[in-house]
């Protein structure tokens, strides 16, 4: 086995905070060679940006590195002085950022700040040879108009397109290691898998390493050739794609694999309980021994040391790798079987969106966008009904007419037998009781200045409710969703995690015991291991009360376990629609089929 | 809770702030002497005993005419930014939630008011409604209202778009509950701190109108009547000017470093602060 080209040898990073030194980082030790790729993966907390920004040598003014090594070609990148540091970055080692927005210059085209790159780090004969060298990588990262994109400004291009450019603007340097934090986040399916796509072609080409930081499955299994997953600071597992997602050596790391939801297998995600341990004494015993399924006595004493297992290497004190076997997805619970033959709930005919240009006049009408283009569906009692599509498709703009927060322009949307729209007076009250709504971001659908009780009492109180059994039935609804009442019910969003947060938004929206929910992309903004947390709760809420959900979603995964139709959206129109059995095993569209290959099943033992 | 970290700008701001609304509020209650009464056998004192900032060309004691004409400085300086939030916050939270032709007529005419300087403005609104303690606190507070506006209108749109409104919108909640319980506490940081800097501009801006004899009338005592009467014979005594200069002079640095320090800490964050 070669040198590696980059050794990271017992790296420990922590935070200078005034309530003291906070661990942050401790003993990673990762080497990349040439030409490969490998994957930091963890969740929140787990460091892993930390760990690419000691790489790159860009932590904040108050991270101390309290021990390790970084050695690249066999020198210490953290011992190096600030030239020959400014002589290594660009041209030996290059980044590309979570944001492409922020990492691109606003004021300066595409063009010239690839030449910026090129004149800094490449020894060419000149301007004319310079500007080919540019065109030439605008044409490697396969934009179809390599001309126009060099004039363009960051503004001027899609966010695919701004990643796609500062990936080429890393690469212009001709690196031989390519860091990359989150490069696809916010980006669509499809987009997401072009990126990447190109990126492996790049390296099979040019030969360069990758360090990639993701919390997405389905990155890590589009990319990698070694992943070493992190928990809350702590390197749990290291080795070979193939090897840890079939048998997985750490516990943590078959919890996580069984708490993402693979296309093709039935069955909700099993989730990891609890939340991630962040105290500062967990570096003095196995930090994942608050969760463990497996923890014993000795785990929540001692600190287990990282063991060669096989092609891996494993921090747990039990490496019996038979008690790891990834477990099945738990069986969907026997839900009362939607009755087709009852009235639909909702029903839509025909139902077409158009948003026009805002401002005091009225735009001429070829500027408006016609964001659902007529589209007919139905809503049964108890059913699950899930629209899947990407970014633009319009599966937000039905949710919004839905719950009437915005207008739809023609067609039919009706709630029992009456339209939506115009509903009034003890109608739109019933209404407002009977159908509610779970945005996406908790964070920002909650209000921070409002403690829990009262955010989630409002809908009671805007219906009637007297305030004491408003209050009573608040209490109840927070224990169903696990969050005793005593605790939370004066506490406000800011002292709650994100998984807490979407139980409270949970919470409100079935306070008012509705028949049909709408949920807005609902895990999207969380952990793997907290999705799949309030899956089941979904699951558990819809059982117990029978209420319909519309579900919007891009992650098709995810839809198959939560569903008993699905509708395949793009640009406005539905494109296929039908049970997510048989849209998955036998897609008929072509950009069902599209969705599928991106949607990257994990691989399963 | 945030731990409150030592901050010296508001610390500095506060003990700047503290002395000169403190004698402002004391002289409500009780004065050391009759801040009328002249005693022309004692002009233009030195500070001494019984007239610990000297008297002025008539005699009469500083320190009781600093403290009994505090109020009327505090009233233009405070009044003013408060009476012009009263009315420019609603109309900026109404305006970002309806859109449309009613915000736009708004900011329009908003940009119109504050195309005109802002003294100017003061005066003009003087000149109409004629000279008066009530009528400068009107005039500044409508002088000052246009930026309000445009810093409060900022606020509330961006929390205009967010979820929660939203959600709220959705289950059928007032208007008037949706302005003021939902997006008003969203918004109140960055206007609170801006209305800070404008108390500032507005002690200024009283002490002027009444320097130029368009505020408090006298024989009635403020900062700015103090200064206008004591600027000619400054040669003989220099402490009635700075009996009035210093407290103005302290309002204003200490209500700028309190709300510099404000701007840094505002507002509650969404997210738990990560160490």
């Amino acid at each position: 086995m070669s040198d590696p080209l980059l050794d990271v040898q017992d790296i420990s990073v922590s935070f200078r905070t005034p309530r003291g030194l906070h661990t942050a980082l401790r003993n990673l030790s990762l080497s990349i060679h040439r030409g490969e790729t490998v994957t930091l993966m963890g969740e929140s907390g787990s460091a892993k940006s930390t760990a690419l920004f000691t790489l790159a040598q860009g932590l904040a003014a108050n991270a101390q590195i309290t021990s390790g090594k970084v050695l690249f070609e066999g020198r210490d990148l953290l011992e190096l002085p600030a030239s020959e540091m400014r002589e290594i970055r660009g041209r030996r080692i290059a980044m590309v950022f979570q944001d492409p927005t922020a990492a691109l210059n606003p004021t300066m085209t595409i063009g010239d700040q690839l030449l910026d790159v090129v004149q800094r780090h490449l020894r060419l004969s000149g301007p004319a040879a310079r500007r080919a060298e540019a065109l030439d990588l605008l044409q490697l990262m396969q934009f179809p108009d390599p001309g126009r994109v060099f004039s363009s400004y960051p503004h001027n291009l899609s966010g695919g397109m701004r990643q796609r450019a500062s990936i080429a603007l890393a690469l212009a340097g001709q690196p031989d290691l390519l860091l990359l934090d989150e490069p696809t986040t916010g980006l669509d399916a499809l987009v997401q898998d072009a990126l990447l796509r190109i990126l492996k072609e790049l390296q099979a080409k040019r030969g360069f390493a990758m360090l990639f930081v993701t919390h997405d499955f389905t990155v890590v299994n589009a990319v990698s050739d070694r992943i070493c997953v992190l928990y809350s600071g702590e390197q749990v597992e290291t080795g070979p794609l193939a090897a840890l997602c079939d048998i997985p050596g750490h516990p943590y790391t078959s919890g996580l694999l069984a708490a993402v939801p693979h296309l093709g297998t039935a069955g909700l995600p099993r989730p990891i309980p609890g939340q991630v341990d962040r105290s500062p004494e967990r570096f003095s015993r196995c930090v994942f021994c608050t969760r463990c399924p497996m923890v014993q006595d000795r785990c929540r004493s001692e600190r287990p040391d990282l063991r060669k297992v096989g092609s891996r290497e494993v921090r747990c004190h039990f490496t019996d790798t038979e008690m790891l076997r990834v477990p099945r997805p738990a069986e969907h619970k026997t839900l009362r079987k939607p009755d087709g033959s009852a009235a639909p709930l909702i029903s839509a005919r025909g139902l077409a969106v158009r948003y026009d240009r805002p401002g005091m006049f009225r735009s001429r009408a070829s500027k408006s966008f016609l964001a659902v283009r007529g589209v007919d569906f139905d809503i049964y009692p108890g059913e699950t009904l899930a629209i899947v599509g990407e970014s633009g498709s319009g599966k937000s703009s039905i949710a919004r007419s839905l719950m009437r927060l915005s207008q739809y322009t023609s067609g039919t949307l009706s709630w029992e037998g009456k339209e939506v729209g115009p509903l009034g007076g003890g109608d739109l009250q019933r209404f407002r009781s009977r159908v509610q709504m779970v945005f996406q971001n908790p964070a920002s659908s909650l209000n921070p200045y409002h403690n829990i009780g009262e955010l989630v009492s409002r809908p009671l109180v805007c219906q009637g409710l007297q305030r004491s059994e408003a209050l009573e039935r608040t209490k109840r609804m927070l224990d169903a969703v696990s969050l005793s009442s005593e605790h939370f019910l004066h506490r406000r969003p800011a002292d709650l995690s994100g998984g807490e947060k979407q139980r409270v938004a949970l919470a409100r929206a079935f306070v008012s015991r509705p028949d049909l929910v709408v949920l807005d992309e609902p895990t999207t903004a969380l952990d793997v291991s907290i999705q799949a947390q309030i899956l089941g709760l979904l699951a558990e809420l819809q059982h117990e009360t029978n209420c319909a959900y519309l579900l919007i979603s891009h992650d098709l995964a995810l839809v198959e376990a939560m569903s008993d139709r699905i509708v395949v959206m793009r640009c406005g129109a539905f494109v296929e629609t039908g049970p997510p059995a048989d849209i998955i095993a036998n897609p008929k569209d072509d950009y069902t089929r599209e969705l599928l290959r991106a949607g990257g099943a994990v691989r399963l033992a | 809770m945030t731990v409150l970290r030592f901050d010296p700008r508001l610390a500095t701001g506060l003990i700047l702030l503290v002395p000169p609304v403190m004698l402002a509020l004391l002289g409500l209650l009780w004065l050391p002497h009759d801040p009328n009464a002249m005693d022309l056998a004692h002009r233009y004192a030195a500070p001494s005993g019984p007239h610990p900032l000297g008297t002025d060309l008539y005699g009469r004691d500083v320190l009781s005419r600093v403290m009994a004409g505090g109020w009327r400085s505090l009233a233009m300086g405070i009044g003013g930014p408060a009476l012009a939030l009263v009315v420019a916050v609603p109309l900026s939270l109404l305006a970002a939630l309806k859109g449309g032709w009613f915000e736009q007529a708004l900011l329009r005419l908003n940009d119109a008011v504050l195309s005109i300087p802002t003294l100017i403005l003061t005066l003009l609104i003087i000149v109409g409604l004629g000279a008066s303690l009530m009528n400068a606190v009107i005039a500044i507070a409508v002088a000052i209202m246009p930026k309000f506006l445009r810093i409060a209108h900022a606020a509330a749109t961006r929390v205009a778009i967010e979820e929660f409104v939203a959600a709220a919108r959705i289950r059928g909640e007032r208007t008037s509950y949706v302005m003021f319980r939902e997006m008003l506490p969203n918004i109140m940081p960055p206007v609170i701190v801006e209305g800070s800097i404008f108390i500032g501009f507005s002690i200024t801006a009283g002490a002027t109108l009444s320097y130029l004899g368009l505020g408090t009338q006298p024989p009635a005592a403020d900062w700015g009547v103090m200064i206008k009467q004591s600027w000619d014979s400054v040669r003989s005594s220099v402490w009635p000017i700075i009996g009035a200069a210093l407290p103005i002079v302290m309002v204003i640095l200490g209500v700028n470093l309190a709300g510099d320090s404000l701007q840094d800490r505002a507002g509650i964050s969404k997210e738990k602060a990560h160490v």
